[in-house]
């Protein structure tokens, strides 16, 4: 269980273009385990996006490296799927080719799968993330809530071993949020080779009922390192009357004004 | 009664918000398709039919039968009253077709029953629609040539501009290389060297399909170039995370992507390739719609002219119509 899947080293990386040059973030190092599930957090502008961005293999770094499972990064790669905030989906394919189509496509030249075995798997995941009866419909032709369950069943079913998320519950209604939260949680759980999980929020209490450790960042940096030690599984009503729980809310939130008061704006969180 | 088992069962099925309530769309009654402005029109038409004609007395080519315009305002009328549509289509076709009647009810009273304009080549409907029956043979034969001109012409064309487009468009470097030079010379109008074309290519039907295909081409390469630099960055992003290699990329990404607004385009580049087609017709050709305005002008044919501007004008339209059912059957998605 201790051992490290992802570990980066004094990584850093500036955007640049012919008059400017803007350091997103310098001399990052972090070590996560495998089966950990971590939260990026930080306000906006701090490069928590952009961290994530070099994880799946689309942002190169300046400087410094990634490893993951001992193998330096460089694109993409299979052991890792990822769920964007929204409107991520292929448009003009039902729930169902999305889901097989990304299966096929990451096992590429890897593992040889039959488009009808493909398609079984992806029903099998579209049924596990509530979605059965869904699955010949387009994506136009579902709400934001059903978009990300089908993004979840796609990333999930290529069963990488990381599982990178950047705001997927950014775009939702607070209710559907908690339930596709305690499904997330549910489906990591119920996982025999448990996956390795870096989640990116903005949002506090969706870092604390979700994280095993949060990664509380400033623009360019982390700041610190925060353990979340509250017994799984965790239950969100009973989790806010904890004492445990009111301590570390309010020691991030007190992180987060401190660092909001001498951040100024440094532009959004897209890649 | 619920869709999903396991999901549900933990309470983690679909909630309310996430589900969608479609609303269906109500139908047209019988009584509105019928009792109405345009078939109101409709009937001072043909009532209009049944006075005295000045034309007939007046001028030298005399008035025809009223059959073939009875029967093109027949098939009109049917297939007004026998659509498909829904509430709020029913009224855009309803003034449509008030503009269509009173434009025949106008031209058939000024014309045929006043002779208002007693000139050869302002022909009555009478006589214009007589020609569709008459020479049927001569006009399908346009038609038939033509046709295959524009589809073979225009398929080519979006086929190249289409592929070549989407690669110049996701290669920065040649993009940067490409796009100006594209931009330079699609801004030339086809029609400018039509002539020039038909003039030093062997064959008219050579000649005819390299300004049809010109005459999209560029066009819709630089569109493709566009298009692809304005795909969602996060579906290219997903299809980037899977480890997707440059052609499959394209093939199986960009192009669809880019589909509904290829097709959206389509009805622009028919109305292109017909008028350079028909340009280039007037030009040289012996046969085609074009050729068979040129030829009926030549030979102060007015009233074979006017119905061959016409017969052109239904042909773009049930093209269209063909695009709208493609583009329903095969586009069920818009982003």
């Amino acid at each position: 269980m201790s051992e490290t899947v992802i570990k980066i080293e004094d990584l850093s990386l500036a955007y640049e273009t012919e008059k400017t040059r803007f350091e997103a973030l310098k001399n990052i190092n972090l070590e996560i385990k495998k089966g950990e599930f971590v939260c990026l957090i930080g306000p906006s502008g701090c490069g928590k996006s952009t961290l994530l961005g070099v994880l799946e293999g689309l942002l190169e770094p300046t400087s410094g490296k990634v490893y993951i499972e001992d193998r330096e990064v460089h694109g993409p790669g299979s052991e890792r799927a990822v769920v964007f905030q929204n409107y991520s989906l292929f448009p003009w394919m039902t729930a169902k080719k999305n889901v097989s189509f990304a299966l096929r496509e990451s096992k590429r030249g890897i593992q040889k799968i039959s488009k009808k075995d493909a398609n079984k798997i992806a029903e099998e995941y579209l049924e596990k993330v509530g979605l059965a009866g869904y699955e010949n419909k387009q994506p136009g032709e579902l709400s934001g809530g059903m978009q990300q369950r089908v993004a979840i069943a796609r990333a999930l079913a290529c069963n990488p071993e990381i599982l990178l998320m950047d705001e997927p519950f950014g775009a939702i209604d607070a209710k559907t949020r908690e339930v596709l939260q305690q499904l997330l949680l549910k489906l990591w759980a119920e996982d025999e080779n448990k996956k390795t999980i870096v989640f990116v929020t903005h949002d506090l209490e969706e870092a604390i009922f979700l994280a095993d450790r949060i990664v509380f960042m400033v623009p360019k940096g982390i700041h610190s390192v925060i353990d979340v030690n509250l017994e799984r599984p965790r239950d969100k009503e009973k989790l806010m009357l904890s004492d445990k729980y009111r301590t570390l809310r309010s020691r991030l939130v007190k992180l987060f004004n401190n660092e909001e008061d001498n951040s100024e704006f440094i532009g959004g969180a897209g890649i | 009664m619920s869709i999903s088992e396991k999901a549900s069962d933990s309470g983690l099925g679909l909630t309310e918000t996430e589900k969608i309530v479609k609303i269906s769309k109500k139908k047209v009654s019988w009584f509105k398709r019928i009792v109405n402005v345009p078939n109101f029109i409709f009937l001072l038409i043909w009532a209009a039919s049944f006075l005295p004609s000045r034309y007939a007395s007046e001028m030298k080519m005399g008035l025809m039968d009223f059959k073939a315009f009875g029967v093109v305002l027949i098939l009109v009328e049917a297939v007004f009253i026998l659509r498909n549509g829904s509430e709020d289509k029913y009224r855009a076709q309803n003034d449509i077709l008030v503009f269509l009647y009173l434009f025949f009810l106008i031209w058939e009273v000024g014309v045929s029953r006043l002779n208002l304009l007693p000139y050869a080549f302002v022909p009555a409907p009478e006589n214009v629609f007589y020609v569709f029956y008459e020479d049927y043979a001569a006009i399908l034969e346009g038609f038939r040539s033509s046709l295959i001109l524009i589809v073979f012409g225009v398929s080519l064309a979006l086929v190249f501009a289409v592929i070549l487009g989407t690669l110049v468009g996701w290669v920065p470097r040649l993009r940067n290389a490409v796009y100006p030079i594209v931009k330079a010379i699609s801004t030339v109008p086809p029609l400018i060297y039509t002539s020039y074309v038909v003039l030093i290519m062997p064959t008219f039907f050579m000649a005819s399909l390299t300004v049809v295909f010109l005459s999209i081409f560029w066009g819709s390469f630089m569109g493709s170039i566009n298009n692809t630099a304005f795909v969602e960055k996060k579906v290219i992003n997903s299809a980037k995370v899977l480890n997707m290699k440059t052609i499959p990329m394209l093939f199986k990404i960009i192009i669809p992507f880019n589909m509904p607004r290829i097709l959206n385009n389509l009805p622009i580049n028919l109305a292109t390739a017909l008028m350079t087609l028909t340009a280039a017709e007037m030009i040289g050709a012996s046969s085609g719609m074009g050729y068979y305005v040129r030829v009926s002008l030549t030979y102060a044919n007015y009233t074979k002219a006017v119905a061959g501007i016409i017969f052109i004008g239904i042909v773009v339209t049930i093209l269209n119509i063909f695009i709208e059912l493609i583009k329903k059957k095969f586009v069920t998605w818009q982003y």
